[in-house]
């Protein structure tokens, strides 16, 4: 009976080990993110359209794709800019496609910076497989401005650290 | 004849694409910013791609007393997102217009407790809307009465 038993949970840890992501691949994207102004204080969203391609990102590994989170998250003021950190309390970064649901990646609130980069702190839930199967997506960066703001736009550069698991 | 066949599909087009453009028209309807019942908050509603959303643009206290900081997520399932500030939160996400006046396939997020509803809205008239959250099925769920903010109209000098 022991033996059998012994079989039973041997086959069991076999097959969960066989069905769950066993290899990862790590890779960087980098982004420009803009908006167009005049910002009234509050929340104000940066987009960008983006168009994966899982198979420049994965190679052959592409169709074996089970999971996708996000590591790191980091957004730039480019050189010249006439914002700094200072000028918004938060940033929230947001996922948004027409077949998923809106997914909520990143946070940092309140902002901590002392040169033009920013690290958020990502979700820990967030799976953006299905996101990453789609044609596109739009990528929003909500920044909470402090005051208003007259200049025409605004532009950032993000930077995403993303691990494949497959 | 060609040219007949040819008049005959320009006009196809002309219908098609008005009718498309008419239903835009009525889907944008939702667009603006609500009010639900309990006066607490403001929530604008915004077009991304092709789906609704909802944020909270305005709060009647927005400053969380305990901790003298704006209000943030702190029912957030996911704990790593706790601090997301809740003026800027998007509560509505991901509706789509069907017809009659309706928008369904979206959620709404209670942040008092951290759970997401099914919903459907349903326009009334032009500046009310039926916001039903539920679970599972419509039949058990709770209707608020959410009314659009007019903005105070520009005085003619």
């Amino acid at each position: 009976m022991k033996k059998i038993i012994g079989n039973l949970a041997f086959v069991l840890i076999a097959v969960l080990v066989a069905c769950g992501p066993s290899q990862e691949k790590t890779n960087d994207i980098k982004l420009p993110l803009t908006a167009e102004g005049p910002f009234f204080a509050g929340p104000t969203s940066l987009m960008h359209e983006f168009k994966p391609d899982l198979k420049a990102l994965m190679g052959d590994d592409a169709a074996k794709l089970k999971e996708l989170k996000l590591k790191d998250i980091s957004v730039n003021l480019p050189e010249g800019s006439p914002y700094s950190w200072y000028d918004f309390t938060s940033a929230s970064l947001v996922f948004v496609s027409d077949n998923s649901p809106m997914t909520s990646v990143a946070i940092l609130n309140p902002i901590k910076s002392n040169g033009t980069n920013i690290v958020l702190t990502t979700s820990e839930e967030a799976d953006l497989v299905e996101f990453f199967k789609e044609e596109k997506f739009t990528i929003l960066l909500d920044l909470d401005f402090i005051e208003d703001s007259y200049e025409d736009a605004i532009n950032a550069d993000l930077t995403m650290n993303l691990v494949f698991k497959y | 004849m060609k040219l007949l066949k040819y008049s005959f599909l320009l006009i196809l087009a002309v219908v098609i694409s008005s009718s498309v453009n008419a239903q835009d028209e009525k889907a944008d309807r939702l667009i603006g910013i609500w009010e639900p019942s309990h006066g607490k908050a403001k929530v604008k509603v915004e077009k991304i791609g092709e789906k609704y959303y909802g944020k909270i643009v305005w709060l009647r206290e927005p400053v969380n007393p305990e901790t003298e900081k704006p209000k943030v997520d702190k029912n957030n399932p996911d704990e790593k997102m706790r601090s997301t500030p809740l003026r800027g939160y998007r509560i509505l996400k991901d509706f789509q217009y069907t017809s009659k006046n309706e928008w369904t396939e979206g959620t709404i997020y209670d942040p008092e407790n951290g759970n997401t509803y099914n919903c459907i809205i349903k326009m009334t008239d032009e500046n009310t809307l039926d916001i039903r959250g539920y679970i599972g099925i419509s039949t058990f769920g709770r209707t608020d009465i959410w009314k659009r903010l007019k903005m105070p109209s520009k005085k003619k000098k």
